[in-house]
């Protein structure tokens, strides 16, 4: 059975990459354009992996991973956040949020390759 | 894996415009709002987006620049930076310039000059040294050893270990990947009796033998994402030297490797809480992109299906003359249902439309040192996006015209008694099937006597006219005209307002004014909401079908014969309730073959009204009312004057769809008809299309005669000259 990924970014350009990386990589991907889009998305859906942005509207990325890790389905799934250079103190409030990694902008999909596999096999 | 970014870079500029417009709009009300926290955040969010998205895509000036801007949006959103006028601006024309890099990423053009110029500015404002380039991150460079190396790694993941989502085993898998896990012994020292353990922790740890061609900090990025409790030593093994023994007391991971450290910047003050304006959910929007073509077709597809269910019900009702298809009236109302619907999808608001103006009216009244208010309303009306996005430019004309010439300078404005703040407002609405729009100043106004005297001069009126209000204000849409007394390099060149009125007319829309000197001026452009269909009038004459759109109808009369005179030099006119209209035969006018109907009291005039003139054309039939699909005579065959389009009725014919407002146009250039209607029918009157020249193509689409004997329809002022001759005869 494949595996599921949620890719959750405001910016459809990066939210289409991503995506289309991850199905490439054989995952069914769920899309949210923000946050509270995401949870609507998925709840009781089976999750494998998620990879989110940090900066949306409505609900941004700390605060998804917040959620997700309160609810008992998702609190021991991979959380990868992509932040950019300038956020090293989310690195810190990631982690304490409950986010798995991170994937630095700007990434191509090989680098993004190489942190799944990290985190999901 | 090779995927190639090239088709997600067109999705990116798209995006990258969108954000742009919502930065300038954020920008702009910035200026009346300085301390809103959530356009701060908004407009950072739109930077930083197409920050990460353009590095992403290679798109490195742009990445380049918004780096830069960002920095300085981040900034002013912490609350480290005010956001004065000056500061303002300066985010404004850095908008403008990433707006220009775009363009010229997408169109692989010049970048603009600009660039530079703001991008200094831009670092200075961020307290920067000009020429201060931000540290590239340092790149490590991995130099892999060639012999394979062997490791002693000491892997203690802390007992949240799993809540960070993190699995120790494929921590193992991966560092078996990078060589050969030789040895990986469990050290279950920490394991408790069951009751005493918490399920979701992690009490196991690993001794881990590894051989493998990697360096050290090779194998310590496998710790990248570990937290701060999981100990990860990595030892060298070196045959020669002694090996040291494992700590006995936990080393925390810290020894982050360097490849996390990567371009990480000591956060100088944590970032200030934003406030999050608690706003109440909004509902996100769920939609899916859409190829304009595929659009386009769809909608065309269904207007073919409209035509095609009338022609069904054409041929029941020619068969079964009394009875009624229960069948084909609820297809009927389906595929009515359909078309509206389809026509929908390409409905968007004028809102974008009308915030570009917003910018405008802003950079030129601040040029033009006048203080100048600017509003909307009903920005959220839907228009058919083909309309919206041809309306712009017009609409720009009228609202520069208002700044540069209706709004008078503050001081004029005091001494008129008027409030210093001029103001100028954008107004949309539908009204009767129409979508409207309207743009009125309180500024000076339309200056009667200026007009006149313009008119004078170049001969449009001679010296004892008597015109109208209407027909004053109706003058300035004539070519070339301008009253501005001097051409400034913004309006008064006198080539925009027919400009104007073409390209409105061009959407089938019509354009007027009203106007009182001193107090202001009101621009009301009217414009189907659609171009694909129209609520059409079917007029027989002769033989000829024709389609009068209904909004220019206004009634249809059996005159009595005393009703109709001849005025010489003017040609017929008919008297409707006192008021004097031109009448216009349409065999005449168009010279259609076949003997004219002379009019007597049978025959039916359609009265049609056409900015604010009337006229009457004379018919032989009123065959029906229906909603037509209009088909575009241009594309399938030519452009025709007179003509807005051509349909296909339900019975296979074609109709051609009158232009009435060029109709008024022809008939204006035509001042006499003679005292003898037949005197159009000589055989030196041009010939015009007729629907029955048009042969057919096999699949119904009409096509031009191989030989060009038909000839082709005259350009419209050829046609009124040669009207003019062959009347002057």
């Amino acid at each position: 059975m494949s595996k599921t990924v949620l890719v959750v970014d405001d910016s459809t350009s990066m939210r289409q990459m991503v995506s289309y990386t991850m199905e490439e990589l054989g995952f069914d991907v769920i899309e949210g354009v923000d946050g509270q889009d995401a949870l609507g998305k998925v709840s009781g859906q089976k999750l494998d992996l998620v990879i989110t942005d940090l900066n949306m509207p409505n609900m941004d990325g700390m605060t998804l991973i917040r959620n997700l890790r309160a609810e008992d389905s998702y609190r021991f799934i991979p959380i990868l956040m992509l932040t950019t250079e300038s956020q090293a103190e989310k690195k810190q409030e990631g982690r304490e949020a409950g986010a798995t990694g991170w994937i630095v902008k700007p990434f191509d999909p090989e680098q993004l390759t190489k942190v799944v596999n990290k985190v999901v096999r | 894996m090779n995927i190639d970014l090239n088709k997600f870079r067109e999705t990116f500029f798209v995006e990258a415009e969108e954000h742009l417009e919502t930065m300038e709009s954020a920008l702009l009300t910035l200026e009346t709002t300085p301390d809103d926290p959530e356009l701060l955040n908004q407009i950072f969010r739109a930077a930083h987006t197409i920050k990460g998205a353009s590095s992403t895509f290679g798109v490195e000036e742009v990445s380049r620049f918004t780096h830069v801007l960002e920095n300085l949006l981040d900034r002013l959103r912490a609350g480290e930076l005010t956001a004065t006028p000056d500061l303002l601006e300066l985010l404004l024309n850095a908008t403008d310039v990433l707006t220009a890099l775009i363009e010229a990423e997408k169109n692989q053009t010049d970048l603009p000059e600009e660039k530079e110029d703001v991008l200094q500015r831009l670092k200075i404002a961020n307290g920067m040294d000009a020429d201060h380039q931000e540290d590239e991150a340092a790149v490590e460079s991995d130099a892999a050893p060639t012999d394979s190396l062997e490791y002693r790694i000491k892997f203690v993941p802390s007992e949240n270990f799993f809540r960070f989502g993190l699995n120790p085993l494929l921590v193992i898998e991966e560092i078996d990947e990078l060589g050969e896990v030789t040895a990986c012994i469990p050290d279950l020292r920490q394991l408790k009796p069951f009751p005493a353990m918490n399920a979701e922790s992690c009490y196991v740890a690993w001794n881990i033998e590894f051989e493998g061609a990697v360096s050290k900090d090779k194998l310590l990025e496998v710790a990248m994402f570990f937290d701060e409790e999981t100990v990860f030593d990595v030892t060298p093994v070196n045959p020669p030297a002694p090996e040291p023994q494992t700590d006995p007391e936990p080393q925390p991971a810290a020894a982050a490797p360097p490849a996390a450290a990567q371009g990480e910047e000591a956060a100088a003050a944590p970032p200030a809480a934003a406030p999050k304006a608690k706003k109440a959910p909004v509902k996100v929007k769920d939609s899916v992109r859409v190829d304009r073509e595929r659009l386009d077709n769809l909608i065309n597809q269904i207007g073919e299906l409209v035509i095609g269910t009338s022609m069904v019900e054409q041929e029941w009702y020619r068969d079964n003359q009394h009875a009624e298809s229960a069948a084909l009236n609820q297809l009927g109302k389906i595929v009515r249902d359909l078309q509206e619907m389809s026509l929908s999808l390409r409905m968007v608001p004028i809102a974008a439309t009308f915030q570009k103006m917003a910018r405008l009216v802003r950079d030129l009244g601040k040029k033009l040192d006048k203080k100048i208010r600017f509003e909307t309303e009903g920005e959220k009306s839907e228009l058919d996006k083909t309309v919206v996005d041809k309306i712009g430019d017009p609409l720009l004309h009228m609202v520069r015209n208002s700044v540069d010439h209706g709004i008078e300078t503050a001081e004029e404005r005091l001494a008129a008694g008027k409030p210093e703040e001029g103001r100028v407002c954008l107004r949309a609405f539908h009204q009767g099937g129409n979508f409207i729009i309207q743009i009125e100043d309180d500024g000076r106004g339309l200056n009667r006597e200026k007009i006149f005297a313009k008119a004078l001069e170049r001969g449009l009126v001679s010296e004892g006219d008597k015109l109208s209000d209407e027909e004053i204000n109706g003058l300035i849409f004539q070519p070339g005209f301008s009253t501005a007394a001097a051409i400034t390099d913004v309006s008064g060149r006198g080539v925009g307002m027919d400009v104007v009125r073409r390209n409105v007319e061009a959407l089938q829309g019509s354009i007027s004014v009203q106007s009182t000197t001193g107090k202001g001026t009101l621009v009301t452009i009217r414009l189907p909401l659609t171009l694909a269909i129209l609520d059409g009038l079917i007029i027989r004459s002769n033989q000829q079908v024709y389609v009068i759109p209904l909004l220019s109808v206004v009634e249809s009369i059996c005159p009595s014969k005393k009703d109709i005179k001849k005025i010489l030099g003017k040609g017929e006119v008919i008297q409707l309730r006192g008021e004097v209209v031109p009448l216009l035969r349409l065999n005449s006018l168009l010279a259609v073959r076949g003997e004219p109907v002379p009019v007597d009291t049978n025959s039916l005039l359609v009265i049609v009204e056409d900015q604010g003139r009337k006229f009457a054309i004379s018919v032989d039939e009123l065959v029906g009312q229906q909603q037509v699909v209009i088909k575009n005579l241009e594309t399938n065959f030519q452009k025709v004057p007179g003509m807005a389009g051509a349909t296909i009725l339900g019975d296979g014919r074609v109709a051609l769809i009158l232009d009435v407002n060029c109709l008024g146009t022809l008939k204006a250039s035509t001042p006499s008809h003679g005292n003898n209607a037949d005197a159009e029918t000589n055989g030196t009157a041009p010939k015009l299309i007729n629907q029955s020249d048009i042969p057919e193509t096999s699949d119904g689409s009409p096509k031009p005669a191989e030989d060009g004997s038909n000839s082709v329809a005259p350009a419209a002022s050829d046609l009124s000259s040669d009207l003019q001759k062959e009347t002057n005869q």
